[in-house]
């Protein structure tokens, strides 16, 4: 169960990169870094709390995302928060 | 893709010798400029008349460059802007600096670490993208008070398969915070003459189509500026399978 919770999570984060971020698809695997391979830069990030309140609905700080290096880092800290 | 011709090495001789001589001589000049008994704004202002003009002279002047201009509105770029262009190619860059003398181009940081070039972006107190938009809009207001316009590639680099990229979100941030029309440029050809990682200018026809300026109350787009850049970005896609 806790397996296909992460699946959601992973699947959800994929289609806010690729729809409302317009990132390209081959750019969006677990090692890609955020600032180096997809580009997002600080509006982005301010557009990217946004999404994950609104998609999530959890409490992000802007201080929470800097220590997300890579896509896979942006999965784990979102199961994190949403498994309490 | 067809051999190299004659007129093709000639033409990128030409062009890379007067942009080296070109940026030289500001080198050499720039320390002296301090002591030109003019005002500090009149002389960024002839310098940026120097920029508008050797940019203009290496595009009309280039053999293998047809221009084709589409300028429906009678564009006259007098009133400043926040302008965009989708980018492929290097010489997008003297596409985007021949339209007024008063132009500040957003350079990535690379530009201001070169010795020569950086002198130029810093003395035509051009923005690095690295400082981040929200630390330039101050600096932006100042200049767009001026009547300077800011060139932006809303793509952050040039694209290598002529697809317009994803828009990052900085220029549609100054022109919300600042209340500034939104002026799209298409630049159709320029990967067909100079393709990312190529050298020789090819013979080819480069069309320039200035769009309709967006004004700041237009919500066609949306009313903020995250949807403006991505729906900017699909019209300007539409816009540029047209040509």
């Amino acid at each position: 169960m806790a397996v296909a919770r992460k699946e959601q999570i992973i699947a959800k984060i994929n289609k806010i990169l690729l729809e409302d971020f317009e990132i390209k698809k081959e750019l969006i695997r677990p090692e890609s870094e955020l600032i180096k391979d997809i580009e997002i830069d600080s509006l982005d990030f301010v557009d990217f709390i946004v999404a994950i309140e609104r998609n999530f609905g959890l409490k992000v700080d802007s201080e929470d995302l800097a220590n997300i290096k890579t896509v896979n880092d942006l999965y784990e800290f979102i199961s994190k928060k949403k498994n309490g | 893709m067809k051999n190299v011709s004659v007129l093709e090495i000639i033409a990128t001789f030409l062009a890379y010798t007067l942009f080296v001589l070109g940026s030289s001589l500001a080198i050499v000049l720039l320390p002296l400029f301090k002591f030109i008994p003019l005002k500090e704004d009149r002389k960024k202002g002839l310098f940026h008349g120097a920029i508008y003009h050797f940019f203009r002279f290496l595009v009309y002047l280039c053999p293998v460059l047809d221009l084709n201009i589409i300028n429906p509105t009678k564009e006259t770029f007098e009133k400043p802007a926040i302008i965009i262009a989708n980018h492929q190619s290097m010489l997008d860059i003297f596409m985007v600096l021949m339209h007024t003398p008063k132009t500040i181009i957003m350079t990535k940081g690379w530009v201001w670490n070169n010795t020569i070039l950086g002198s130029v972006a810093r003395y035509a107190d051009y923005y690095c993208a690295d400082e981040g938009y929200e630390n330039l809009k101050d600096k932006a207001s100042g200049k767009i008070a001026q009547g300077y316009s800011i060139v932006i590639f809303p793509e952050g680099k040039r694209s290598y398969t002529g697809e317009i990229d994803r828009f990052h979100k900085g220029a549609f941030y100054l022109a919300e915070e600042l209340k500034t029309d939104i002026l799209p440029i298409i630049i159709h050809g320029t990967k067909q003459s100079v393709p990312r990682g190529k050298r020789i200018i090819r013979k080819s026809l480069v069309t320039l189509k200035y769009l309709p300026r967006i004004r700041p109350e237009d919500n066609s787009f949306g009313d903020n500026y995250t949807d403006r850049s991505k729906n900017i970005r699909h019209y300007m896609i539409k816009e540029y399978e047209k040509i």
